[in-house]
């Protein structure tokens, strides 16, 4: 057929069909959202960081990295700038700051830089000559955080950094205009000079970026490694993104494999509605072959139905997923940001768009042509005299040991996934959910088998009715409830992995912060992991003169690049009660290694940092830090869900290791018989001189902790609703068609005197069955799921994972989906019901 | 005299078609008593499906009366989503939902609401060994022929015990021989319950059991002259050589 | 006596002489071959009735044709046979139909109707003594019998079917006539 043709008939022949083809396309459309809005979500934050790491490092290959927050001194630039070979070296100054507006505060990320940046290629100081920026004692706001913040070029705002406090000019504004995307980036720029004024770190950088002529790179790195001496790290220039992904990774594993289960249950709602298609389709191709089309033409008509709703339920999709990534899923960065400069700009990639309209596009052509091709197979006449009964129903039954083989296969596979490779979740959830699909048509069918046995029990025509009709369309009756089933599995099995992570986590919150009932650290998100530098002299000398306060000791910790891991170190003060929680060491003995640490040349790391050390339980190996130390592993810990791992050290080793007497908090021992309230009270009162610092009580951080945590994981109970919603709507519609679609037959059973009541009983048995079935079987593998992924998320991520059996989760899934839509599938059945039995001789 | 079972008064009925008017039924009229047999003949599309869904009550007329056993059943079947009378029984065509249901459960499917299992059985069993087809019980519907479908479908139209039974073209698809039976049987069911039987046919031949005949075409329905005194019925046409 | 008024009704419809009568008849009636002679007698017998009368010798055409005309009482004799049915199920009604003119077409609408009813009438006395089921091993005489019922049956079905579709086609001639229907 010529494409002209093709689209008449198309045209003449939807019409027909809209409501089925729009059941179709809604359902392709809500996975392709989720699916899109999921990428979206998980991408814009990698992006973020990746735009910050372009705008700053342009075509640099090298830079070289101070491993504390302290910097290292920035004389070391002109011996970079004699290396042969390098075209142009920029310094670099950065640190987590807190900026205060008139509109509130926000954390961003003060980076001090000068004109030579500009020279590396990169966009962020695009523009501004040398000279103008060394004379302007003033930052540069990026649009996204001067807006919220309600500043305007010449004000003055307040900036908390390093636990001072200094009153700024804001000398600039820039917008996407000037910067691109940047302008999403919460980096706030200053001249190199003003910024080491501000962090009172004259005369430092963090780090020196390096652009070298091509053919040199090699020999230049050599030589900056030689110069480094082993106290600063040389990386790749963009090793930030690397850190990141490391980091953002369990975040991503998780979201990635819920976008997956959302597109599974769109791509079912689908195949569903081609289901309720299948019998028109058949019809249209036994009459084109009957008409002496050959089958050229027939696929024509077929692929091209496919294309139209792939691409019209893909652009709806995409249209569907930017609404809710605009307006649902918020790139999150929770604790993230604390360690990194992670924006909470949305960025939509081309691949992201790529990657869901062609996931929607399979999914139209897998559910257009997977109930077709038995009709292609199939003698043309065969058709054209369908009596309308679905005799495939049979099949099932004759094909039932294969199902149980297969999904025994399938769940055994999951099993020794679970055992031996934890690690591989992904595979193991395919693996699961192909065992669950395969098992519910043998469910379904053992249960309405045995329903139908039971039938003479009761005093009633429904039972017959419903187990009736949904013997006899046993394709559809499993397509629907596997919808149910899949929906109810993904939310049972991420939603109670989520909480056993957070139950998990929960406790270390605690552990970490109970130590000392009042904490004092500088303002801002690092509260929450005190990694920011201050001089603790002056906070102490105040401190010590208030009654109530017993003592004062020093916390110290920062951040840690090992390897491709920013590690968290916590360094407690020697004389901490628990300088370890005790309820997250995985190998050693806690009392013992807490006096090893106690008495100094010892650490404890989490899994992954003791595996990228390469140490072992009583190994010594020597710490990168600022001034390389050795020191000797005394037990595993988990990572206190900071997943790229953790270091503790004592605040005195710390010290050492780090060339620092700075502290990062300061922990406030109480006199007995003072609360924790009255403590604080006094605290705040004793630090009012020190505008920078703020106290907090250890519940006060425990709850910070948590909601820092719960908001970076909220993403998955939102995802996991919405796919719940959707699936219910879902089937609500497989079911209202399925209902719709036989009214005929509905009227033609009045005929025997079965009134409007009985009819629609039946149907409401018909839906209770189905979402029953579909919805059990889900729950109880995703109970399973739990266990597999709360495994996954403890060997991948080193998360503390409380094990647990989420069976009030899985409940409230199940009661969701079966009440949403069985109340939404009422509603057709009650008006089919109520069809009159004229409408039996209706054509 | 006894009220008849079913009285149609000047019935009319009319269907549109875009813009274009087709009257199927023209003022009907028609009694039918207990007991009775009667058979309406009709060509394709003469309108006797809808003379027999008005008179079952499942579909409204345009003006005129429908009275079965005292009861207005053009109001009634202009309620939505009413269902057939309880008294009334219709033959219908399409076999079970459920390909491997047992004939049994099938006839007693109308049966389920009101009673118990058991007892839904009994009366299906009786309703197929009235017609002859009790040895059909254990069968499926893929297995039985057109005419042992036809009886099945009988039986569940008389499960209920109805005291109208209503049947169009009964004898669709059959031999002569099976014609023969379904109407004997018919007119048995009419004369040992009491039970009135409205059928429609498109063969005068298949008029021959009734009780009465009428015809019906281009929405007019014609009656015998001597309905009440058949017996009376005795000038044979002369001339008979000259109608030919 | 239906062929006399078929005559009739041809001469009133314009008067003629009998092998022109003939031939009128030829061509509205297929499957009958009624010669000049066939007409002579009929014109005899309504001459005789005063139905019709010679015309005027005086006006005589040269060869020798006699012309016919119908006279008052032949209308209305005409009228009579025409508006009032004729003793059903014979061949009259053919004839009426040949011979018929508009304004006839609701009368015979009546008289088909009636026709109809006999038919019926017919059928109704030949069921009053239909026996059991048909089932031709056991005797074969009520076997024969029913078969040769259900024979004669067809043919009053091809009548009664014929009739609808006369009834039918001259309904719908009046409803054009008059579209108020």
């Amino acid at each position: 057929m010529s494409p002209r043709n093709l689209v008449w008939f198309y045209v003449r022949r939807v019409r027909a069909r809209l409501v089925q083809e729009t059941f179709a396309a809604v359902g392709i459309a809500i996975g392709v959202a989720l699916l899109f809005a999921v990428l979206v979500s998980s991408r814009s934050l990698s992006a973020s960081i990746a735009q910050l790491t372009d705008g700053l490092v342009g075509h640099a290959q090298h830079q070289v990295v101070a491993r504390g927050p302290h910097g290292f001194d920035e004389r070391l630039l002109t011996r970079i700038g004699s290396i042969p070979g390098v075209e142009a070296a920029a310094p670099v100054l950065q640190m987590q700051a807190n900026v205060v507006g008139p509109g509130g505060h926000r954390v961003v990320t003060l980076l001090g830089a000068d004109a030579r940046l500009a020279e590396l290629g990169g966009t962020l100081l695009h523009g501004w000559s040398g000279g103008r920026l060394a004379q302007l004692q003033a930052l540069v706001l990026p649009t996204s955080v001067a807006r919220p913040l309600g500043v305007r070029f010449g004000q003055t705002v307040t900036l908390e950094v390093a636990g001072r406090v200094r009153q700024v000019t804001v000398g600039a504004v820039v917008g996407h205009d000037d910067v691109g995307p940047l302008a999403e980036t919460p980096a706030v720029v200053a001249p190199l000079q003003l910024g080491q004024q501000l962090t009172g770190m004259d005369g430092r950088v963090s780090r020196v970026f390096v652009r070298a002529a091509p053919d040199r790179a090699d020999a230049v790195k050599r030589a900056l490694e030689s110069l480094a001496a082993g106290r600063l790290d040389v990386r790749p220039a963009d090793s930030e993104a690397r850190l990141f992904a490391e980091a953002a990774f369990p975040a991503n594993q998780s979201a990635e494999l819920f976008a997956g289960i959302s597109a599974l249950v769109g791509f079912l709602f689908a195949l569903n509605a081609m289901l309720l298609m299948t019998r028109e389709r058949r019809r249209l191709i036994a009459e084109l072959r009957m008409s002496g089309y050959g089958l050229r033409a027939v696929l024509q008509v077929v692929v091209f139905d496919a294309v139209v709703l792939g691409v019209v339920a893909s652009l709806m999709g995409v249209g569907l997923g930017e609404l809710l990534s605009l307006h649902v899923f918020h790139p999150s960065p929770g604790y993230l940001s604390i360690a990194f400069p992670v924006g909470n700009g949305r960025t939509v990639q081309a691949t992201t768009i790529i990657l869901a309209v062609a996931a929607g596009m399979l999914a139209a052509v897998l559910a257009t042509f997977v109930p077709l091709a038995a009709a292609l197979r199939a003698q043309a006449l065969d058709e054209v005299q369908d009596d309308g009964l679905d005799e495939r129903s049979g099949r099932i039954g004759q094909k039932r040991w294969w199902l149980f083989i297969g999904s025994a296969a399938c769940l055994a596979i999951t099993t020794a996934i679970l055992v031996f490779a934890p690690g591989s979740a992904q595979l193991g959830m395919g693996t699961l959910v192909g065992s669950m699909l395969l098992t519910l048509p043998v469910v379904l069918t053992s249960v309405l088998g045995f329903a139908y046995r039971l039938r003479r029990r009761f005093k009633s025509v429904v039972p017959m009715l419903a187990v009736g009709e949904l013997l006899s369309a046993g394709n559809r009756s499993v397509g629907i409830a596997a919808i149910a089933a899949i929906a109810v599995f993904g939310s049972t099995a991420i939603e109670g992995a989520h909480r056993d992570l957070q139950r998990g986590l929960d406790p270390n919150a605690a552990e970490l912060n109970r130590v000392a009932p009042v904490w004092v650290t500088p303002r801002g998100v690092s509260d929450t992991l005190p990694t920011t530098p201050f001089d603790p002299a002056p906070a102490i000398r105040a401190l010590a003169r208030d009654p109530s306060v017993r003592a004062v000791q020093v916390y110290r910790g920062s951040f840690l690049d090992v390897g491709d891991r920013r590690s968290w170190v916590i360094a407690p003060p020697r004389g901490a009660r628990d300088p370890i929680p005790p309820t997250q060491v995985i190998t050693g003995s806690v009392g013992h290694a807490t006096a090893l640490l106690r008495s100094g040349g010892w650490f404890v790391a989490s899994q992954a940092i003791a595996t990228a050390l390469g140490a072992h339980v009583g190994d010594a190996i020597t710490l990168q830090s600022p001034r390389p130390t050795r020191l000797r592993l005394a037990a595993i810990t988990t990572n206190f869900g900071w997943s790229p791992g953790t270091l503790v050290l004592n605040a005195d080793d710390y010290a050492r290791a780090w060339a620092t007497m700075d502290a990062s908090a300061l922990q406030v021992a109480l006199m007995p018989g003072v609360s924790a309230q009255a403590g604080l009270r006094a605290v705040q009162h004793a630090l009012s001189g020190q505008a920078a610092l703020a106290a907090h009580t250890a519940r006060q951080r425990e709850d910070a902790a948590r909601a820092t945590t719960r908001d970076g994981l909220s993403r998955l109970t939102h995802i996991a609703t919405l796919v719940l919603l959707a699936a219910a709507f879902a089937m609500a519609a497989a079911m209202g068609g399925m209902v719709w679609q036989r009214r005929r037959r509905l009227a033609d059973l009045k005929l025997t005197g079965i009134g409007s009541r009985a009819l629609w009983h039946g149907l409401l048995l018909e839906s209770a069955i189905l979402l029953g079935v579909g919805c059990t079987v889900g729950a109880l593998y995703g109970l399973y799921g739990e266990q597999l992924l709360g495994r996954a998320l403890n060997t991948v991520t080193g998360f503390p994972v409380a094990h647990s059996i989420g069976a009030t989760v899985a409940l409230g899934s199940l009661a969701l989906v079966t009440l949403v839509a069985g109340l939404i599938a009422a509603l057709p059945g009650y008006l089919a019901a109520r069809i009159p039995a004229e409408a039996a001789f209706r054509d | 005299m006894n009220r008849p079972l079913l009285s149609l008064d000047r019935v009319s009925k009319s269907y549109w078609r875009g813009r274009h008017e087709t009257l199927v039924l023209d003022e009907v009229s028609f009694e039918l008593d207990a007991g009775e047999f009667a058979a309406i003949f009709g060509q394709r599309a003469s309108g006797k499906t809808t003379l027999l869904r008005i008179a079952a009550g499942i579909e409204p007329c345009d003006s005129g009366s429908v009275t079965f056993d005292g009861e207005d059943l053009v109001s009634r079947a202009r309620r939505r989503g009413a269902s057939l009378h309880p008294r009334i029984g219709w033959m219908r065509r399409e076999g079970p939902f459920l390909p491997s249901m047992e004939m049994l459960d099938y006839v007693a499917l109308p049966l389920l609401r009101p009673l118990r299992h058991e007892e839904a059985h009994r009366l299906a069993t009786r309703a197929l060994r009235r017609i002859g087809a009790d040895h059909l019980a254990r069968a499926r519907w893929r297995e039985l022929s057109n005419a042992e479908r036809t009886l099945v479908m009988i039986a569940q139209a008389i499960v209920r015990e109805p005291a109208l039974l209503i049947a169009d073209d009964p004898t669709m698809g059959l031999s002569t021989t099976e014609r023969e039976d379904v109407l004997s049987h018919l007119r048995d069911i009419a004369e040992d319950t009491g039970m009135a039987v409205l059928m429609a046919v498109p063969d005068v031949p298949d008029m021959l059991r009734s009780h009465t005949v009428m015809s019906l075409s281009d929405g007019e329905l014609i009656r015998p002259t001597r309905r009440s005194a058949r017996a009376d019925v005795i000038e044979f046409p002369r001339g008979r050589g000259e109608s030919a | 006596m239906s062929f006399q008024n078929a005559v009739l009704g041809l001469v009133i419809e314009r008067p003629g002489y009998g092998y022109e009568l003939a031939q009128r008849i030829n061509g509205r009636v297929t499957g009958l071959a009624v010669s000049g002679t066939a007409v002579y007698p009929a014109l005899v017998a309504l001459e005789t009735k005063g139905w019709v009368r010679r015309r005027d010798p005086t006006a005589r055409t040269g060869r020798g044709r006699i012309v016919f005309d119908p006279t008052h009482e032949g209308r209305e004799g005409f009228d009579a046979w025409m508006d009032h049915p004729s003793p059903p199920l014979r061949g009259d009604l053919r004839w009426k139909i040949t011979v018929a003119t508009f304004e006839k077409l609701p009368a015979l609408i009546e008289q088909t109707r009636e026709e109809e009813q006999a038919c019926l009438d017919r059928i109704e006395l030949l069921t009053s003594d239909a026996g059991g089921p048909l089932d031709p091993l056991a005797a074969w005489a009520p076997t024969g019998r029913l078969l040769l019922q259900r024979t004669d049956v067809k043919e009053l079905q091809m009548k009664i079917e014929a009739l609808q579709e006369v009834r039918a086609t001259m309904k719908q001639a009046l409803r054009q006539r008059s579209p108020r229907g």
